[in-house]
């Protein structure tokens, strides 16, 4: 008997990237110290060979789907695209987080190891088309990130924050996998494709499978923090070392929202009337709570955290709408999220001193006398969160607000704009403070603060993406506009 | 109530009754005649020198941990055997990859020192 | 002819840029000529492409230019768009016209500032903005030029934000605009829900017919321009924002921002048109807050608060104009106030200059003497403000009033209002001109060394502008063709503007009522004062109401703002952890004392965070098999 199908292609990028991973990890336990931006190199190497591959096999053909593993794996526009997103996020992480390594004295083949790792479970994730695969990437992906969160050994906040991400998303684990195994008992199959096969025919739909599909978005929730599954955000975006925060908090919602929009659509797109509904409920507690909760918060890194909240209920508003535009909204929003936020934590990491002291409001006063370069794009990068033009944010919520509108989801719409006029006041906040003089009674004025290589790059970058998504968003439009293909 | 569950229900049911039977039994027929000797875990064994709830070296942790995760891995080998035939050439490739895997993370264990006692 | 009309964007970008990144290479005071080159050269081309157009006939006088395209995914399609017409290339060079002026005072007033670069490239940056909001040929663009002119009016406001009360102004203007930012944003929403276009000339062809979506639309975009142009009842960032330099008040907050609410009603007059129910409360707010606004500047002691109340009255006049349709006349007094209320705060910038940096009226008094030419250039302002006969603001503010009696949407009684608001405004500037420039030198700075005079390079912008404040009002009353070379614009989509002949009686009452307030002024505050004090005694009810502006912010305050602090405090602190760790604490401790191994860890958060997740699974599940129709 010849094994079943074995295509290899599609997984092309992941293999690159996992041996990328056991090479550092081999490689971390001889280069030490200073010597460890050879692991960064090597870590940024690998990735961008992925990345290579992961375009180079999306090749002229975009909107060609390319099955693998008995439809258990697919290489296609949506993997493409987040699986590119993800690959980015890792390599701006590492820019991230290189200094950071030898201030804090990490062990830095284990955690670009960890990071990889992580990219690995973000490849899976994005290619799976069956539930057991879509569980395999996402598990992948979220230990990874607990051994992230309590990197920072030995500093009681981030131990704390491992372990409740990781208690919590062990519990969160065992709805996903409840839900899987009833949609199993209800359809036969875990394949989405023939999900969606089963579903056609007149009168599937059983009390099984829905509790399975809403076990499922339970799951799904809790990874992308919508209100009431978000409790853990802030504490674990807190105690986490803000670098891994930052990895984190865009690497999952790309990852996750790619997977979210592939099985929705992809597995049971007979059961949209139901699975909008929940989401509709979701998203408006999220938008809300998400909102109002960042206005109370004077550490920025919490701040954030209740900031990513609300924003993954915008890209919600796209998800719902399910349409053409709706993916092209998500698709757009992860991006641009991805460039701001990832460029708003860098700018955290080059604030906070050693062992991540120094995250609140009061240390971002006066900071435009300390860095200038950095107060300006922390600045940009607020203003883009707020969705104020010309920034990539602005572009991004006109489309999933637009999206939304278009699919007759009015009242979200609404409800979008008025809660991201309640959150300019936040961001709003950290650039007052910034530009505001540094306390008197301070006798000395802080030092300036010197910005390293790498995280000026990252800013750079960002900074460029943040303005250039926001001028010139149609650049995008082919690996967007390709996936609209995928519309049908 | 689709009856195709009843079955699962009866063997529940019986599962539960069984035990709760051998226990009343025992309870009940047994003869009770407590005394010192009788009360020490191993009756006819060591004599117990401290409370078992103590604290050890978090090293037998560590050891007991990689023992299971290269175990299991272990168990892999046992289905690759059995189908090793139909397999052929590429059955073994796939399983070299997985040993070489394994025997990057031993190669890391040792390195780092996971594996010294002192 | 019009592609070179890019060029009017691309100058004050780069100035922006070079006083952004580059400046600092350079020596300080370059950073304002630059800037004030770059604002130049844009006028320079407005002037070309307003000459070149106004030599075409009506019909030609529309050119769209496509610089590239922003966005494209399925039926969204959004441009980088320029429109050319009338309406567009008149704005275009009253911003950069009277922008070019403030540039250069600017240069002067800033002098000094440590923060002088970043000055600049804020006002460039405004500029900028400015230009994309009345170019702009599309929803989106404009609201990029919307936010982008809010943002640097925001920078701008809060410049010397190591003063309190500055920053705190930036915020509440920022605010305040961020409600008219969601009432345009819900409203292009609604466009692009009705019409699948965001383009204006599409939507303004489809907008033949309408009914009631047309009328929300129109009232969104009212939300939108009365928090933009300070009227009634979200005037309240405006006063504030006078705590900016004075070149901004004069730019931004007098003369070209806070018009763009009325800009964008005449530029979707196509929508308000089909809605005269809209238009009719357009014009309401309008008088309403014009004959508000010109109370309270009544009484206030602050000369950029009289100034800045004024504006509120002035831009409430120009609501009335385009509310009872008469856009081209709201158009007309829109530009002449550009002229003479960027002259009032210059020329009132000179005296506070002067007396580094005065702002209380009533430390000012005898200023004539030192500054003859800030006196004359204020007079000058002022009677053109006060409508006196033959002054620019004469002219424009009778042809509102004449359409408010006469027009097609007359409504007699908003005309009335009207002009008892013009008797109050020539008694408010009046009594502004006394109390600053007549009377006893009542400052310490004014008899000594150390008193400022401002030189050429503040003067003559003073005069330039003083010049236009003359004789704007000519270019409509010889020939009329002001009205005339806007006509094509607001007939494109139907014939939408009719023109009123101004009305003879209705010319001399408004001009009595102007001298009869000056004459007024005259006797109240042009001698000692005793009288004034007098009736500041006598009526002191009203005279505190007024001062506290009808008591409409502390209503705010109670209302509003702190409700909403509550809850964002209640939410973010209580919810998160008391009501999860305390309330749900309760079943928490039931499952433990049951037994149940929920205990891992000993932080009551997690097992609250758990238990919320639980709860909201439970909650999905029930709402999904209510959906299912089945289990209840």
């Amino acid at each position: 008997m010849a094994p079943a199908q074995v295509d290899f292609v599609p997984l092309i990028p992941t293999i690159v990237v996992t041996v990328t991973a056991l090479a550092v990890l081999l490689l971390g336990l001889w280069l030490r110290g200073e010597q460890g931006i050879w692991l960064a190199a090597v870590s940024i190497a690998g990735l961008v060979a992925a990345l290579v591959f992961l375009l180079g096999l999306a090749g002229p053909a975009v909107s060609e789907r390319r099955a693998a593993f008995d439809g258990m794996i697919v290489a296609d526009n949506l993997s493409t695209f987040f699986g590119a997103v993800a690959l980015v996020i890792a390599i701006l992480t590492i820019l991230l987080s290189e200094h950071v390594l030898l201030i804090e004295r990490f062990s830095q083949g284990e955690y670009y190891a960890l990071v990889l790792l992580t990219t690995v479970g973000m490849l899976v994730l994005t290619a799976a088309t069956d539930l057991i695969v879509l569980i395999l990437g996402l598990e992948i992906l979220s230990i990874s990130l607990y051994v992230l969160t309590g990197f920072a050994r030995g500093r009681l906040g981030s131990e704390e924050a491992a372990l409740k991400y990781f208690l919590l998303g062990a519990f969160a684990l065992g709805f996903l996998v409840y839900g899987s195994a009833l949609v199993y008992g209800a359809t036969g199959t875990t394949t989405f494709g023939q999900i969606a096969n089963v579903l056609r025919a007149p009168g599937a739909s059983s009390p099984l499978l829905l509790i399975g599909l809403g076990l499922l978005l339970v799951g799904f929730g809790f990874k992308l923090s919508f209100v009431p599954f978000h409790m853990w955000t802030p504490d674990v975006y807190e105690g986490a070392p803000s670098a891994v925060t930052g990895f984190m908090a865009v690497g999952t919602k790309a990852a996750v929202f790619g997977s979210l929009l592939r099985i929705l659509t992809e597995a049971f797109p007979a059961l949209r009337a139901e699975w909008a509904a929940v989401l509709w409920l979701l998203a408006i507690l999220t938008m809300i709570l998400g909102n109002f909760a960042a206005i109370a918060q004077r550490n920025v890194k919490r701040m954030l955290a209740y900031s990513s909240i609300a924003q993954a209920g915008y890209i919600v508003l796209a998800v719902i709408a399910a349409d053409p535009l709706g993916r092209a909204g998500v698709m757009f929003y992860v991006l641009a999220y991805t460039f701001m936020n990832l460029g708003a934590f860098a700018v955290v990491v080059a604030v906070a001193d050693r062992g991540d002291v120094g995250t609140t409001l009061d240390h971002y006063v006066g900071l435009a006398r300390r860095s200038p370069i950095l107060a300006l794009a922390m600045g940009v990068f607020m203003l883009s969160l707020a969705g104020v033009p010309p920034t990539a944010g602005f572009m991004a919520k006109l489309f999933v607000f637009t999206a939304a509108v278009r699919a007759g989801y009015v009242d979200l719409a609404i409800i979008g704009v008025l809660t991201s006029a309640v959150a300019t006041f936040y961001y709003l906040r950290v650039i007052v403070a910034m530009y505001m003089s540094a306390p008197a009674e301070e006798p000395a004025p802080a030092p300036a603060l010197r910005v390293p290589g790498p995280l000026l790059a990252l800013l750079v970058i960002a900074l460029v993406a943040t303005f250039g998504l926001g001028i010139f968003p149609a650049v995008t439009g082919d690996l967007v506009g390709g996936t609209l293909a995928l519309a049908k | 109530m689709p009856t195709a569950y009843l079955p699962l229900l009866v063997l529940q049911a019986l599962a539960v009754g069984f035990t709760a039977l051998i226990l009343a039994v025992s309870f009940l027929l047994g003869p009770r005649r407590p005394e010192s000797h009788r009360m020490v875990p191993y009756e006819s064994g060591i004599r117990p020198v401290q409370d078992a709830r103590r604290r050890f070296p978090v090293k037998f942790t560590l050891v007991a941990m990689l023992f299971i995760v290269f175990d299991v891995e272990a168990v892999f080998f046992y289905p690759w055997a059995v189908t090793y035939r139909q397999l052929k050439l590429f059955g073994l490739i796939e399983m070299l990859i997985f040993v070489a895997i394994l025997l990057v993370g031993y190669v890391y264990i040792w390195k780092r020192g996971a594996l010294e006692w002192e | 002819m019009g592609d070179s009309v890019g060029l009017a964007l691309l100058f004050p970008f780069l100035g922006f840029l070079f006083n952004a990144l580059l400046s600092r290479a350079f020596p300080r005071g370059l950073s304002g000529i630059v800037a004030s080159l770059a604002v130049g050269l844009s006028f320079v081309v407005a002037l070309t492409t307003f000459l070149a157009l106004s030599a075409l006939p009506g019909s030609q006088q529309f050119h769209a230019v496509t610089l590239w395209t922003w966005l494209v995914a399925g039926d969204l399609n959004v441009r980088i768009g320029l429109l050319v017409d009338p309406l567009s290339s008149l704005m275009l060079l009253v911003v950069t016209g009277v922008g070019f002026l403030i540039h250069v005072y600017a240069i002067a007033s800033m002098h000094g500032d440590p923060g002088e670069r970043r000055f600049f490239a804020y006002l460039n940056l405004f500029v900028l903005a400015m230009l994309v909001l009345v170019l702009a040929d599309n929803f989106v663009l404009l609201m990029a030029g919307w936010n982008g002119v809010g943002l640097s009016s925001y920078l701008l406001i809060a410049f010397w934000f190591e003063r309190d009360e500055a920053a705190r102004a930036g915020v509440k203007a920022f605010v305040v605009n961020a409600i008219g930012d969601v009432g345009l944003l819900l409203a292009a929403f609604l466009i692009f829900v009705s019409y699948r276009t965001l383009d204006y000339d599409q939507v303004f062809k489809a907008a033949g017919a309408g009914g009631a979506v047309l009328t929300a639309i129109s009232l969104l975009l009212l939300l939108a321009a009365v928090a933009k142009s300070a009227q009634l009842p979200l005037y309240v960032w405006l006063p504030d924002a006078m705590a900016g330099p004075t070149p901004v008040s004069a730019l931004i907050h007098a003369a070209t921002m806070v018009t763009a609410g009325v800009y964008l009603i005449a530029r979707t007059h196509p929508i308000y048109t089909q809605s005269p129910e809209a238009l009719g409360i357009v014009a309401t707010i309008g008088a309403l807050t014009a004959l508000f606004a010109a109370t309270v500047g009544l009484v206030k002691p602050n000369i950029k608060r009289v100034l800045a109340y004024s504006t509120v009255s002035q831009l409430g006049y120009m609501f009335l104009g385009v509310g009872v349709g008469a856009f081209g006349a709201g158009l007309f007094h829109l530009t002449t106030h550009a002229f003479f209320k960027a002259l009032l705060f210059l020329a009132a910038g000179g005296a506070i200059h002067a007396l580094g940096g005065e702002e209380d009226m009533r430390k000012m008094g005898g200023l004539r003497a030192r500054l003859p030419l800030v006196y004359w250039t204020f007079v000058v302002g002022a009677l053109a403000l006060a409508g006196f006969p033959l002054f620019s603001g004469f002219w424009s503010k009778d042809e509102i009033i004449t359409a408010t009696f006469a027009g097609p949407r007359a409504n007699p009684t908003l005309g009335v209002v009207a002009l008892v608001t013009a008797l109050l405004t020539a008694f408010y500037i009046f009594r502004a001109v006394f109390l600053t420039f007549h009377g006893k030198p009542h400052h310490h700075l004014s008899l000594s060394e150390h008193f400022h005079a401002p030189g050429p390079v503040m003067t003559v912008p003073l005069v330039i502008l003083a010049g236009f404040a003359v004789v704007a009002g000519y270019v409509q009353v010889l020939g009329g063709s002001f009205g005339h070379f806007l006509q094509p614009v607001f007939n494109r989509y139907g014939p939408h503007e009719v023109a009123v002949a101004l009305n003879p009686g209705l010319l001399a009452a408004s001009a009595t009522l102007s001298v009869v307030g000056i004459v007024l002024a005259y006797v109240v505050y042009g001698g000692d004062q005793a009288l004034a004090r007098r009736l500041g005694y006598q009526f002191a009810w009203l005279h505190q109401l007024l001062l506290n502006d009808y008591y409409i912010e502390d209503l705010y305050r109670l209302v509003i703002v702190r409700p909403v602090l509550a809850v964002a405090g209640f939410v973010g602190e209580t919810f998160d952890r008391v009501v999860v760790d305390g309330a749900v604490g309760g079943v928490v401790a039931m499952v433990r004392y049951s037994g149940a191994a929920l205990t891992i860890v000993q932080t009551g958060n997690l097992r609250g965070y758990g238990l919320g997740i639980l709860t909201g699974a439970v909650v999905i599940l029930a709402y999904l098999s209510y959906l299912g129709g089945w289990g209840g």
